[in-house]
């Protein structure tokens, strides 16, 4: 029971993630590659106050989602400058610049070494140590993440978002200042992964870089992706697939000596199966 | 395709993992017991992760052969870490949901660390194959196999100042724990130290070593894993610089595939140290891992196999004085086993940390010689 639990928080907390990043991707059409990298930020600072300042987990968190939405309006500011495939570009290397300060800025994040003996959260003296009380918190800020997507969509900033999508110049021409609203969408997203990096932190216990390389972005844009882009449904679904495919493969009887390579590639396939016959993904409005 | 099609995907895939860890045979009982084993099995450190899982079956083999453990059976578990801290966590958490295994086997800090917290709640002991100590510090249940950096580079950056191996000392290293300990073991014995870092899985030393040299620096400390000592000694030897290389092991740092790719001069000298038996090579474990896998045999291969074989059978002497699924047994019981069949000249632990026994070595005439 205690795999399933933990299966269910690690979807919750892609699923954070997944949703985050649909709303700069799926629904304002900004290809970033920076999700993993303020899903470090907040991991990292929740760590380190939790660790370092002895801080509870709440508190670390919310300071964890403000330094994050710091990071985030320094970084948007300049990658607002770009445009299409330049703005993916950027963000790829912002990704490299925040993993390469993780790695080496030893004196605060202890470089390779990681952040080890994270405390699990508490809440009014009761510690939620074991992984059913953590599941029902991490659900809690997966439903309010959803909800929040949700709002943004169905009010006139979503509308505006997507109309930035589909044609900025037009939607400029109105008057409408696109690269505010830009800002603010990608501020909201980074805070959301910083919210996720902290309960990750928590969770897990440990945190080193490599957990917030490149490769991080890429998986998160692929849930979103196989979900289905301006889709929050899609971005949960997508979550959920993703996560369960790789443990699913695990049962399959492979001979031991080729069974985690077959499964990589078996992994791949599907995902390539899938992509040839459902372009635009699980549940998604249009394909990047 | 429609959406439902998605959703029944999404189900088929829910209910496979459910079926399939119901399927899964619970052991942890009267009548087997059981080793669960996280190693990279893909990805960069596959390369030591599919040797080192490799001689781990070959002694569960041998133990069954010779009729088990107080007659009953062991069975050993492997899952993919992908050296992945959450890939770490998740393969415990199906192991111990799956099997419930007497005892763990990890391989490297990260994945250790990560999956830390989940052996201590289960109460479950485990060996980390590790250079440094963060795990065993933090984890009463974990015990600690493998070199330790810190001491063995203090221990060799000591003994080349004896010898007056250099005039100005660099480290060449790679960002991550074990360089990190190793680094600390150097600072203990030499304060002034040139320091050169660069990230795991870089192919380019050349930009580094002419830092090396244009500084003035005549010899460099690392620990470095396959197949960085092959792109290392080459892109020396062509660049031609006259630096010296102390390294860690000895046979993680020359081997037959380093002696193709460099050349004589380049390896000449080098330092380093290792816990492997002088005549290792020689050894009926080592020719018997090469006949199994020819194709392994320019790598340190055969290394990384000891050192899972070593892990078994320790484990094995450990559970001996246990029944089959009494974990806490095995944890007592692991502090004071001293009669492991090693092949890597260990003798149990001290303080949850494996004793090994060191020796210096120079390389000198394509071999590596004892100096002590």
């Amino acid at each position: 029971m205690d795999y399933f639990i933990h299966i269910a928080i690690i979807v919750s907390i892609y699923a954070i993630l997944g949703l985050s990043l649909n709303l700069i991707v799926g629904y304002t059409g900004l290809l970033s590659m920076t999700q993993a990298a303020f899903y470090g930020i907040g991991a990292y600072a929740t760590a380190i106050l939790m660790t370092s300042v002895g801080m509870n987990f709440f508190l670390s968190l919310a300071l964890g989602a403000l330094i994050t939405g710091v990071a985030s309006i320094l970084i948007g500011i300049v990658l607002s400058r770009f445009r299409d495939d330049y703005y993916a570009l950027g963000s790829f290397g912002f990704n490299v610049i925040v993993w390469s300060i993780f790695l080496n800025w030893q004196e605060l994040t202890r470089g390779p070494l990681g952040i080890p003996g994270i405390k699990r959260p508490e809440l009014f003296g009761f510690a939620l140590d074991g992984n059913s009380s953590f599941l029902i918190l991490s659900m809690c800020f997966a439903l309010i993440a959803y909800l929040a997507c949700e709002f943004i969509s169905a009010s006139s900033f979503g509308r505006v978002l997507k109309a930035i999508r589909e044609d900025e110049e037009a939607i400029r021409v109105f008057g409408y200042k696109t690269h505010l609203y830009k800002l603010a969408i990608f501020v909201i997203g980074a805070v959301m992964a910083g919210i996720a990096g902290a309960l990750f932190a928590s969770y897990i216990t440990f945190i080193d870089p490599s957990t917030f390389s490149l490769n991080e972005s890429i998986f998160i844009l692929a849930i979103i992706i196989m979900g289905g882009l301006a889709s929050n449904k899609g971005a949960v679904l997508g979550a959920l697939f993703l996560v369960l495919l790789p443990e699913a493969l695990r049962f399959v009887g492979f001979p031991s000596d080729i069974a985690a390579q077959m499964r990589q590639a078996v992994y791949g396939l599907i995902l390539i199966f899938l992509m040839l016959y459902r372009p635009e993904g699980m549940m998604g409005e249009y394909r990047l | 395709m429609k959406k439902s099609f998605w959703i029944i995907v999404i189900l088929v895939v829910v209910v496979l993992v459910g079926y399939g860890l119901m399927r899964q045979k619970k052991n942890g009982t009267a009548e087997e017991y059981t080793i669960g084993a996280i190693v990279p099995l893909s990805g960069n450190t596959a390369s030591v992760g599919v040797p080192f899982s490799e001689g781990m079956k070959i002694a569960v083999d041998e133990i069954n052969e010779a009729g088990g453990i107080n007659g009953k059976p062991v069975y050993l578990y492997f899952q993919d870490g992908e050296f992945s801290g959450t890939k770490t966590v998740s393969a415990a958490e199906q192991l111990i949901s799956a099997h419930n295994p007497d005892v763990f086997d990890v391989l490297f800090n990260l994945p250790a660390q990560a999956a830390s917290s989940v052996f201590r709640n289960a109460e479950k002991p485990f060996l980390e194959w590790d250079y440094s100590r963060s795990v065993v510090d933090a984890n009463p249940f974990a015990f600690k196999t493998g070199f330790d950096a810190k001491t063995g580079c203090e221990e060799l950056v000591r003994y080349a100042q004896t010898r007056h191996y250099y005039k100005k000392l660099g480290v060449l290293m790679s960002k991550t724990p074990y360089n990190q300990s190793c680094f600390e073991g150097v600072k203990n014995a030499e304060s002034n130290v040139n320091e050169y870092w660069y990230t795991f899985g870089s192919e380019d030393f050349k930009t580094l070593l002419g830092k090396v040299y244009h500084d003035g620096v005549d010899a460099v400390v690392l620990i470095p894993i396959d197949p960085e000592p092959v792109r290392l000694f080459k892109q020396l030897r062509d660049l031609g610089y006259p630096i010296k290389v102390i390294c860690a092991t000895a046979s993680e740092c020359i081997y037959p595939s380093v002696e193709s790719a460099a050349s004589p001069k380049t390896l000449e000298g080098t330092l380093s140290v290792d816990f492997l038996p002088k005549d290792f090579f020689q050894s009926e474990f080592s020719r018997a891992f090469e006949e199994k896998f020819p194709n392994q045999k320019d790598h340190p291969s055969v290394t990384w196999a000891a050192l899972g074989y070593n892990d078994v059978m320790t484990i094995m002497s450990a559970m001996k004085s246990c029944d089959p699924g009494d974990s806490k047994c095995i944890t007592r019981s692991l502090n004071t086993v001293k009669d492991a069949s090693s092949i890597i000249g260990s003798n149990g632990f001290q303080d949850r940390i494996q004793d090994l026994t060191l020796r210096m070595q120079i390389y000198e005439k394509g071999k590596w010689v004892d100096v002590e």
